[in-house]
């Protein structure tokens, strides 16, 4: 048997961390009609100057011309091809050989349009690779029943898994020798070549299997595997590549012995203990270095090859799994009842855990913790109509999961997930806690918290304590709650795991026509959305307009001059932020021969705009301000993710036999499905897409997603 | 019969394949990482050094030009100028430089004592970079991990203790010595390090030469907790073999020997707004023709066409640009153009100026306009500082990267101010004029290589060489001229301009010395506001995570930080490092 698939793909869109994006700086009066069709000069390239001054408009021209001239093409094919012998060797015992292999091709061409002046900045680059995966496995299968009641099916193998990765990538470097001209020889320096194998690994296994049924009521499965694993030695051959596990589950499914309610026409219960044991990727444990020299330079450099020291004495993990679930059929099969509860506790994981950088190195790989994933599933369908001309039905299902991190490593309570708190820009990243939560979303840039003191500089009490502290621009003509690196702690602004997952499906047919409908639904847990942050720190989204001018209601005041506004102009963007000014604040103002000074300091902005002593801020620079990455937080991106999608529509109409029969198919089908339509509800600010920036495990935070795409597809389906 | 055994051979071979590991060691092999000879981890290491790599200059020099008053950030130092973000330094050191350098040092010691002995004098070169980059790091931080440092991956230290400061320049200063005694040795078989060592080429005596000089480094680092420790170092140098006595010997990394470099792109320099020259200095330079104004910043737009632009639109000259009174040639081009006094134009690094807001500078900033919107300020040269890539939207223009660890002009100074104040004899005038001739030297190479040639004003400005008459009418202006009037002061003046290229440098002569001081007669520093900043004096060692929090809390209280991750200008300029508790306030004149 083999199957073999090819398919190119060309420009795909990519969902989330995109290189341009609307808080950019790109303005929202931009007329892109115009410009689309306006953006290359008189011989055919991206006009220069670019740029501020009298340039302004060609800012966006080689946008232009990258999204319409740039391109990326990637095609894949996949063979796959498998052999088996089965022989009977005699009525209870047979016996089977397969083999299997599975290889997969990848190659990539792109290139890149130049945009620079002299228009020679363009690229060129290729890569092809294969991963190669093979699979032979032997068994030896023993069937009985031992008595009416009781069967017995054992089955003993053993299995070789080999997998390897191999590529090679080119690219031109430095731009091009010659306009347009893609190829790899025009590089302008010596082309960047890199390949290799990137990953092999063999897993050795025997195995064996038993199934128990009893009355065809109690099923127990009994299983044992032993693999050996290529990723477990050393470089120096040690190591023990072998490891042992096992698994048994139960179940009971409901016999006409026993009498249930009547409302109830099946059930069946199960349980189950299963343990899976693992190994790492290939290489991890083997370390060394790699040349790491500028350039094609004549002086040869090697650098570590990556910051983490590996323990010595790698086990493979296990993963431990407990599962207790029920079937239950009812209302004479109305309705299918599907409840799970399971609980994973994977122990002595592979993991690199961060150290500090002082000791030379970043983290070691090592192994620890016992890191817990429980929760529930349920499953409900009910069959409300069930006709031959006419069938409806509506399914459920609702999921809850939670993780912990029981223990980590002795001598370590924390352990960052994704992201660094103290970056520049997002500042934003998951953490979990050994015997708590999993997946809190921190910062070291909060708000400084407002701290009455007394004349010897004591805490004492005040109401405004706790409220954030004010910072200035422009002398006080803006005020906004300023973000400072948090003292003593991380700051927690939220956790990243929902409360639950859900969905809906309903499928609805009438003779030969069916709609079928299908919505996704989170809850809770929170994001950090750098698209909302800095869509309001450029005023680029709709969130942002409120109090921009008086139309918003922006407070419309004549102003006496604070700090530098203009003694006697009357400015329509007034807003009252919230937050305490600090002790000693004096705030200035009155015409520029006849300047007074109030103290507001302790004060919140509130009171003192009450009293009369403060004019109001400014919006546009209270908001840009308070979200900027140099003075804001990044508590101002963070958002509780909920939403309801429509994820998928599809009609489908069934032709009539007689006419599907008289074009000479077995039956044929026209299908029309739109996927991913406008969220229903979403609780991003602007409905913002909430996909976020990649797909590495614990990343909260979304930035220059991709609006939401809807795909609408219409096929054909035929049998001949 | 016959059938089962053929399938019971096939079973037993398939089992016997299965339980077969061994090749396993060979499959897991990564075929992309190798066991390279020893010296091109020191090579790595000694690459890693320079710091073309961007962030630097995004932070650390961005930060310590506004704060030396080289730069005025935006229009007068507006908002955010003394806040404080760490870059990159600190984790160059333990993440590229110590590592491999001590990785280096542990692979050797590992080899049989014949090539021990040959790769001697390589180690003892390892030691000087490493104490050399140790010291830009313990100068900026404080307390770090030194002795303990950098043992993770070989001894599975994870909790390196933070070492006093005053430890850690002492363990510098034995290393340094070690280095020193190590390479006067005569070794009769060497491992050819030449052609490996893009530094000194393995001309060991240049090596001595550097390593006094970062000897005498550390000694002004003593000079405020123990004066007798600071002359005995300068002692030993001085008795010794002694530092740097021409441009030839400076610690320069020269990338460009072996490639052409450019550093990394240039705009995240301005990200806080854009840097421009401060007014004091420019005046001061334009005053002495001083010949490192071209180099150090960029002439205006304000040529024959941008006037008869101004002139053709009737539009006012603004009062900045005095074309007046302000026409003292200051030099002439290679094309005949003469460039005349208000071609440079700095603003007030103090915000309360009166000029500021007023229309007198216009802060536009466009290489490529002639006219009433063209370049009016000086700004940094671009393509000097961290970006020889910059071509101001005109064609590629040649040139190639190097930066000066260690001036032959830096040991002058040095020299000169500790004759002056007595740590030591000699002729402090002569060390004080060779700083100047080397220091515009040095500049001039850079000059040249890097190729400092400026579009401004939509013309192209090619580098213009310094001439020998510029340097010497230059020693003989008043403001310059060693005379027995304000000579120590003259060398501060003499030692922070050359710093200019190494902020870092030149920020640390600020605080150990108060200079350049407010009111000065000769280059004075600005208040930047009323009631003075508080600029940060240093940068708070990174939260290290469980594994090492206790000994970094108290390393923290015992400096006397208050709160370890405080940022917060007046605590970064008040809780001081070791070195630093005695020294003066800022521009206070003081030492």
């Amino acid at each position: 048997m083999f199957h073999y698939t090819r398919s190119l793909a060309e420009n795909p869109v990519n969902p989330g961390a995109n290189s341009d994006w609307f808080h950019t700086g790109f303005p929202r009066n931009y007329n892109v009609d115009k410009w689309r069709n306006n953006y290359k000069d008189v011989d055919g390239g991206v006009p220069y100057p670019t740029g501020n001054g009298n340039y302004y408009y060609t800012h966006y021209s080689a946008k232009w011309m990258s999204m319409n001239h740039n391109y990326s093409g990637r095609t894949e094919g996949s063979l796959v091809a498998k052999a088996n012998i089965d022989y009977k060797i005699m009525d209870i015992l047979s016996f089977s050989l397969e083999g299997n292999i599975n290889q997969f091709t990848l190659s990539t061409e792109s290139r890149g349009i130049a945009t620079s002046a002299d228009r020679l900045n363009g690229s060129y680059s290729l890569s092809n690779g294969e991963k190669f995966q093979s699979t032979f496995d032997a068994k030896l299968m023993y069937n009985t029943d031992l008595n009416p009641d009781l069967s017995l099916n054992i089955i003993g193998g053993a299995n070789s898994w080999n997998t390897k990765s191999i590529g090679t990538s080119v690219g031109t470097s430095g731009g091009f020798v010659v306009r347009d001209f893609y190829n790899i020889l025009n590089s302008r320096l010596n082309p960047n070549v890199s390949g290799g194998t990137s990953y092999e690994k063999r897993i050795n296994s025997f195995y064996g299997y038993a199934t128990a049924s009893f009355k065809n009521s109690v099923f127990l499965n009994v299983t044992a595997r032993n693999d050996w694993s290529s990723a477990l030695v050393y470089p120096d051959g040690s190591g023990d590549p072998s490891y042992f596990y096992h698994s048994e589950s139960l179940s009971w499914v409901h016999s006409e012995d026993l009498t249930l309610p009547s409302a109830i026409s099946s059930l069946r219960l199960r349980a189950s203990y299963a343990e899976v044991g693992n190994d790492t990727d290939p290489f991890r444990i083997s370390t060394g270095f790699v040349p790491a020299g500028i350039g094609s330079s004549n002086i040869p450099m090697y650098r570590f090859e990556n910051s983490t020291a590996v323990s010595p004495n790698i086990r493979p993990e296990k993963k431990k799994s407990i599962e207790l679930g029920f079937n239950a059929l009812l209302f004479d099969g109305l309705v299918n009842f599907d409840f799970n509860f399971y609980k994973d506790n994977t122990i002595d994981q592979i993991i690199p855990l961060s150290v500090p950088n002082e000791s030379g190195i970043g983290s070691i790989l090592l192994n620890g913790g016992n890191i817990q994933n429980q929760g529930i599933e349920i499953l409900v369908d009910v069959a409300i109509i069930d006709r031959q001309d006419m069938s409806w039905n509506l399914g459920f299902n609702w999921t809850r999961n939670k993780d912990k991190i029981l223990e980590l490593v002795p001598g370590v309570t924390e352990f960052n997930l994704y992201g660094d708190p103290a970056d520049a820009n997002a500042a934003t990243a998951s953490y979990a806690y050994a015997g708590g939560v999993y997946g809190d979303l921190v910062t070291r840039k909060g708000y400084k918290p407002y701290q009455a003191t007394d004349a010897g500089g004591n805490n004492i009490d005040h109401p405004n304590n706790g409220i954030p502290i004010l910072s200035p621009r422009n002398g006080w003509s803006i005020a906004y709650p300023i973000g400072i690196q948090n003292l003593d702690s991380l700051h927690v602004m939220g956790n990243m795991q929902s409360d639950w997952f859900g969905g809906v499906n309903s499928n609805f047919r009438y003779k030969g026509l069916s709609l079928g409908v299908l919505f996704d639904v989170r809850w809770g847990g929170e994001i950090y959305s750098a698209d909302a942050r800095y869509g309001l720190h450029q005023g680029v989204i709709e969130s942002s307009l409120p109090n921009r001018d008086a139309s918003q209601g922006g407070i419309v005041w004549t102003s006496d001059g604070q700090g530098q506004n203009i003694y006697g102009k009357e400015y329509e963007d007034g807003y009252i932020p919230h937050g305490v000014f600090p002790d000693e604040t004096t705030i200035t103002s009155g015409q520029a021969d006849n300047r007074t000074s109030v103290d507001v300091g302790g004060m919140t902005y509130e009171d003192a705009y009450a009293q009369g002593l403060v004019e109001p801020t400014h919006w546009s620079g209270y908001i840009y301000r308070w979200t900027s990455a140099s003075t804001g937080t990044p508590i101002t991106g963070v958002y509780t993710q909920k939403w309801v999608a429509l994820r998928e529509v599809s009609l489908t109409y069934q032709l009539p036999s007689d006419l599907s029969n008289r074009l000479r198919m077995q039956n044929a089908s026209l299908i029309l499905t739109a996927r991913d339509l406008p969220f229903i509800y979403n609780s991003m600010p602007d409905n913002i897409n909430p996909t976020i920036s990649n797909n590495l495990a614990a990343n909260p935070l979304q930035m220059n997603s991709a609006p939401y795409i809807t795909s609408m597809t219409l096929g054909i389906k035929a049998n001949f | 019969m016959k059938r089962y055994k053929s399938i019971i051979i096939t079973l037993l071979t398939f089992v016997i394949f299965v339980s077969c590991t061994n090749d396993y060691q060979e499959i897991n092999q990564d075929p992309n990482v190798a066991v390279p000879p020893s010296e091109y981890l020191l090579t790595y290491a000694m690459k890693e050094m320079g710091t073309y790599k961007g962030a630097e200059w995004y932070h650390e020099n961005h930060q310590t030009m506004t704060w030396a008053q080289y730069l005025v950030q935006g229009e007068s130092n507006a908002g955010g100028v003394d806040n404080l973000l760490d870059g990159s330094r600190y984790g160059t050191f333990y993440g590229s430089i110590i590592n491999h350098l001590s990785e280096f040092r542990r692979q050797v010691s590992m080899m049989p004592e014949e090539e021990q002995k040959i790769r001697k004098k390589m180690v003892a070169v390892s030691d000087i970079l490493q104490a050399y980059f140790a010291l830009k790091i313990t100068d900026q931080y404080g307390r770090i991990p030194y002795t303990e440092a950098s043992l993770g991956r070989a001894e599975g230290l994870t909790n390196p203790d933070y070492d006093t400061q005053e430890q850690i320049l002492n363990t510098l200063l034995s290393e340094l010595d070690n280095a020193i005694s190590v390479l006067s040795e005569n070794l009769e078989v060497e491992f050819d390090f030449a052609g490996l060592d893009f530094y000194y080429g393995a001309d060991w005596d240049k090596w001595i030469k550097c390593a006094n000089a970062v000897k005498l480094r550390i000694a002004t680092r003593f000079e405020s907790q123990d004066e007798s420790r600071t002359r005995s170092i300068i002692a030993s140098v001085v008795t010794g073999e002694g530092s740097f006595t021409s441009e030839s010997d400076q610690f320069i990394y020269d990338i460009s020997q072996i490639e052409e470099w450019r550093g990394t792109g240039g705009a995240d320099f301005e990200w806080k707004g854009t840097m421009w020259a401060p007014k004091p200095t420019i005046e001061f330079m334009k005053e002495t023709l001083d010949p490192r104004l071209r180099i150090f910043y960029q002439v205006n737009g304000y040529h024959e066409e941008t006037l008869d632009i101004y002139e053709a639109t009737n539009t006012p000259i603004p009062p900045a640009v005095d074309t007046e009174n302000d026409t003292k040639v200051l030099y002439t081009t290679s094309e005949g153009e003469q460039i005349l006094g208000y071609r440079y134009i700095g603003v007030p690094p103090y915000r309360q100026d009166p000029t500021i807001g007023q229309m007198d500078y216009n802060y536009a900033d466009n290489s490529l306009v002639a006219g009433i919107n063209a370049n009016m300020i000086s700004k940094y040269h671009q393509r000097l500082l961290q970006n020889v890539d910059a071509n101001y939207g005109g064609p590629r223009l040649d040139g190639k990267y190097v930066d000066v660890f260690i001036s032959y002009a830096e040991v002058c100074f040095m020299m000169s101010e500790f004759i002056l104040k007595g740590y030591t004899t000699g002729n402090a005038e002569e060390w004080y004029e060779n700083g100047i001739k080397a220091s515009i030297g040095t500049y001039n190479m850079l000059g040249e290589v890097q190729n400092l040639a400026l579009i401004v004003g939509n013309k192209t400005y090619n580098y213009l060489p310094v001439s020998n008459s510029e340097t010497d009418g230059y020693l003989n202006e008043s403001k310059v001229e060693f005379n027995g009037t304000n000579d120590l002061e003259k060398v501060y003046i003499q030692a922070f301009l050359n710093f200019y290229r190494l902020p870092e440098e030149g920020w640390a002569l600020s605080k150990r010395t108060g200079y350049p001081k407010f009111g000065s007669s000769i280059l004075a520093r600005t208040p930047v506001d009323n009631n003075e900043l508080k600029f940060p004096r240093r940068i708070p060692t990174p939260e290290p995570g469980d594994l090492n929090r206790e000994n970094w809390l108290r390393a923290n209280s015992e400096q006397g930080f208050i709160n370890p991750q405080d940022i917060s200008p007046a605590a970064l300029n008040e809780q001081r490092i070791w070195w630093d508790k005695n020294n003066p306030t800022i521009g206070s004149g003081g030492n």
